[in-house]
């Protein structure tokens, strides 16, 4: 029979006391009580050996966190009794006496003030030792888990002071945080994600192990050139899933509520940020000179900006009546254009003018030719008789004071009631070529209507306005183009994003690269080097869970001498990722026979596929989007209401990929299905010309 | 005050709904949720357990001594229930697996020797497409088996260990009746 002592509680006096219990997926800790109590879970001949535990590993990695933080606590974590002591254990690892007797080293301590008074009889079992089957990235990956020092979350059970802060319940902070101020609270431990391939308790983002080889694959890590989002590749994927399906471990793998309420907010936000996107690549990509102004203040008030300062111009526009008819013509201010005014309002006659101009060989058709204008400017000079110029002032509406001959109307000076030249322009011939691109198709009756706009237009465009502009490359500068570029989602080429770019992983975008990385992995393992790897990873978790294989073995442990303080086993997992790493390095380096193309297939691939879920982890992160559990049911009804314009994806934003992807091969994703289906058919057939019978 | 006619007999519009006969089936599989429409694509999750996943191998669905998959040959009678774990005592391998003798209705586990380290485990670890894995538990997830079984305890997934009995028949030929409390019935959260 089995030793019933090792289930029951252990003695204890310590007065710092550990007690982990499991309820659900949480693990409970109290830090008023150190022992590690076998209770529901941690060990017995049903829950297997020691290491069989999932308590083994997460008290250990309690221990390590307390070793970290609280070395000085050693001694009476070292003193923890019962439960589990298995070699696996970092519990054990950190705290235990590892010379003892049985070559194993628990169930005896030398820094134990109290000799536990129960463990597991049979104590050389092996810690969680096991057999698998996989590919070599699940092997990779499962050492690598098992090498990160991430740190595990608690989340407060009971409300108190703790962690230098008053914890509510339902907090969750890092275990280290708890550890190092338990104060009166008590705490489980909870996962940072319970995904669909793993649940990780450890925080994954630690996970590193191989993110610096030259084949990141081989442990499913994201390779270190993705500098902000480093760990486990797999706890990405996860993420991503359960982000859109509200996926908790062994619960439900699939809540409608919470996805209906996820896709909503992430095609919101893709859509929203797509035209913030296409403005800020114009504003990158053009400058002030492709509109056609120098500045702000141009560019807003479309030119008329320039006008707007001194009175000079405006005052003299209000005297000149009709003669602005003529700025589309692009010579107001000429004579030519005066000429033109007069005998357009049929003042030809008027001091003998036709009369002048026939003599010269002026048409209507070249009066604008500039070959007439000394000959123009001195027929309007003759134009002095003071009885015709106040007929002309009356036709043309014009009120020039003081008028001497027709000629005045060329000059600003002279029309504006001699106001000193204040503006940008010396004279009407100046403004008339400055305006006439603007205005086009104007049609001011009056100098009096254009003097008017040109003192509405908005024109207070401050210098500060004027400094936001970039270079001569861009609109605006560009700290304000990198600043926006960190908060809109990324994408292909900083283009337009999808809703696969957002929260697609789920529809299965990225089965081809998974595939294609997992053949060539399977090609690798299939080469000389695929048993290497298999058994470098492999001595690796041994060594890292302290599994001796044979009695030698044992007591050439127990009699290492110790190197820089680190035992056997520590040096000899050491000694394995080192044989790891220049392993990987001589297949990266190998260029015989398809070594290059595997690698290549491996590593094309797979960074493929870490892009994309970089994209998707940043862009979620960016949309800033927080999902709850609603009981809105018009939610389901809007969305089939919905489906047709899914399917169209008229802003092609991949709601129809997406949609199309995670349809369920049941009677009811196959409906689903063919409810896109019948959209988009209608819509490319439609397009096509094809008439749509059978609407409902 | 009494409401003026002029303010009663509201009759809503009735408006095109432009809903098709499927959809009307979708929205009411949408509320059912059962079949789930939509899901995690299942050839994605396919090619994601085959880079991702580990699935622990039974002892007894391995032949120990050549290494192939399937059933040992095995020199004890223990084929009669499915292991759950390895276990090594020395160079001693044994699996855990639930008592043979104690019935439908007593959850007790035995553990049984089925060689040693050098004509088992090697022989297993040699095995194509398998390998040993000595780490820390690596927790499984809601459908992947995960390093450490589908529970992430070690095991095929059929129980998890808080659900075991905390007493057995351990290397017991007589496998004596559990007659003691499962502890795991009186767990609390905490005691002080």
């Amino acid at each position: 029979m089995i030793n019933s002592n090792f289930f029951n509680e252990p003695t204890v006096t310590s007065s710092l006391r550990l007690d982990t219990r499991r309820i659900g997926h949480e693990h409970f800790l109290n830090s008023k009580f150190c022992s590690i109590d076998s209770g529901s879970e941690s060990t017995g001949p049903g829950s297997g050996p020691p290491g069989n535990s999932p308590l083994g590993d997460l008290v250990g990695s309690i221990s390590d966190a307390i070793s970290g933080a609280f070395a000085g606590l050693a001694g009476q974590l070292g003193s923890l009794a019962g439960g589990y002591r298995g070699p696996g254990t970092d519990f054990f690892n950190s705290y235990y006496d590892r010379s003892v007797p049985n070559g194993y080293g628990w169930g005896s301590s030398s820094l134990s003030s109290v000799e536990p008074t129960s463990y597991y009889p049979g104590n050389q079992f092996a810690p969680n030792s096991g057999v698998y089957s996989g590919s070599l990235s699940s092997l990779g990956n499962m050492v690598a888990m098992s090498l990160s020092n991430g740190s595990y979350r608690v989340r407060i059970m009971t409300a108190g002071p703790a962690g230098g802060n008053y914890r509510n319940v339902g907090d969750i902070i890092s275990l280290e945080e708890y550890l190092s101020d338990p104060g009166t609270v008590l705490v489980a431990i909870v996962p940072f994600c319970e995904g669909y391939f793993r649940t990780y308790y450890r925080d994954p983002t630690k996970c590193t192990f191989g993110a610096n080889t030259a084949i990141p694959a081989l442990t499913g890590v994201m390779p270190d050139t993705f500098t902000d989002l480093q760990g486990n590749f797999i706890y990405y994927v996860d993420l991503q899933l359960q982000r859109l399906s509200g996926t908790s471990a062994n619960v439900t793998l699939w809540d409608n509520k919470f996805f209906l309420n996820s896709f909503n907010q992430a095609l919101g936000w893709v859509t929203t940020s797509n035209a913030y996107l296409s403005a800020l690549k114009k504003a990158e990509n053009t400058t002030l000179g492709y509109y056609g102004a120098s500045s702000f203040s141009d560019l807003i008030t479309q030119g008329f900006d320039k006008y707007k300062p001194g009175i000079c111009l405006t005052s003299a526009l209000r005297n000149i009546g009709v003669l602005v008819q003529t700025i589309p013509s692009g010579m107001f201010g000429t004579p030519n254009a005066v000429l033109k005014s007069l005998l357009d309002n049929n003042l030809g006659a008027t001091a003998k003018i036709t009369v002048a101009v026939r003599a010269a060989g002026i048409t209507d058709e070249n009066i604008y030719d500039p070959i007439y204008t000394p000959v123009i400017s001195e027929i309007l000079k003759n134009v002095n008789n003071r009885n015709s110029l106040a007929v002309i002032q009356e036709v043309l509406h014009t009120n020039v004071k003081n008028i001497g001959s027709a000629y005045d109307y060329t000059d600003m000076y002279l029309c504006s009631g001699q106001l000193p030249i204040d503006g940008n322009f010396r004279s009407f011939e100046s403004f008339g070529r400055d305006i006439y691109p603007k205005m086009i198709n104007a049609i001011f009756t009056t100098g009096q209507a254009l003097a008017e706009l040109i003192e509405n237009v908005e024109a207070s465009v401050t210098a500060n306005v004027e400094a936001l502009s970039g270079n001569t490359t861009t609109l605006i500068s560009q700290s304000i183009i990198d600043d926006l570029r960190s908060q809109l989602p990324l994408g292909k080429d900083q283009g337009p994003v999808s809703l696969i770019n957002v929260i697609g992983m789920a529809s299965g975008y990225i089965i081809e690269g998974v595939r294609s990385v997992n053949r060539a992995i399977a090609r690798l393992y299939a080469t000389d080097y695929g048993i290497q790897l298999r058994d470098v990873l492999s001595e690796i978790s041994r060594f890292r869970g302290r599994h001796p294989l044979s009695q030698s073995e044992i007591n050439t442990a127990n009699a290492f001498v110790p190197v820089n303080g680190q035992d056997y086993w520590e040096v000899k997992l050491q000694e394995k990722k080192t044989q790891y790493l220049n392993l990987v390095n001589i297949i990266a380096n190998d260029t015989s026979g398809e070594m290059p193309a595997i690698v290549e297939q491996i590593n094309s691939n797979y960074l493929w596929c870490c892009q994309n879920l970089y994209w998707e982890n940043k862009n979620w992160t960016k949309a800033n989007i927080s999902i709850d559990t609603y009981s809105d049911n018009s939610q389901y009804w809007n969305f089939v209401s919905s489906m047709q314009y899914y399917a169209e994806d008229p802003q092609d934003v991949g709601t129809d990929y997406m949609l199309y992807g995670i349809s369920q091969p049941n009677t009811a994703g196959e409906v689903a299905r063919t409810v896109l289906a019948l959209a988009k058919n209608n819509q490319i057939l439609a397009n096509a010309g094809s008439r749509i019978t059978g609407l409902l | 005050m009494s409401i003026p006619n002029s303010y009663k007999g509201n009759i809503p519009n009735e408006t095109l709904s432009g809903l098709s006969p499927l959809q009307l089936t979708l929205i009411d599989y949408m509320i059912k949720g059962n079949p789930s429409p939509f899901g995690v694509n299942s050839e994605f999750l396919t090619a994601m357990k085959e880079f991702a996943s580990s699935e622990p191998l039974s002892p007894l669905e391995f032949d120990p001594l050549t290494g192939i998959p399937g059933t040992p040959n095995l020199v004890r009678n223990i084929s009669a229930a499915q292991g759950d774990a390895f276990i090594l005592n020395g160079e001693q391998v044994y699996i855990i697996r639930d008592a043979v003798d104690c019935g439908d209705d007593v959850d007790r586990t035995e553990t049984v020797a089925i060689g040693t380290l050098t004509t088992v485990f090697d022989a297993i670890t040699l095995a194509k497409g398998t390998y040993a894995y000595y780490g820390p538990p690596v927790m499984s997830g809601s459908i992947a088996y995960g390093g450490g079984g589908r529970d992430g305890l070690g095991f095929d997934g059929r129980d998890g260990p808080c659900s075991k009995s905390l007493s057995g028949c351990y290397n017991d030929p007589s496998n004596s009746p559990d007659t003691t409390p499962d502890p795991a019935d009186t767990s609390g959260m905490m005691s002080a």
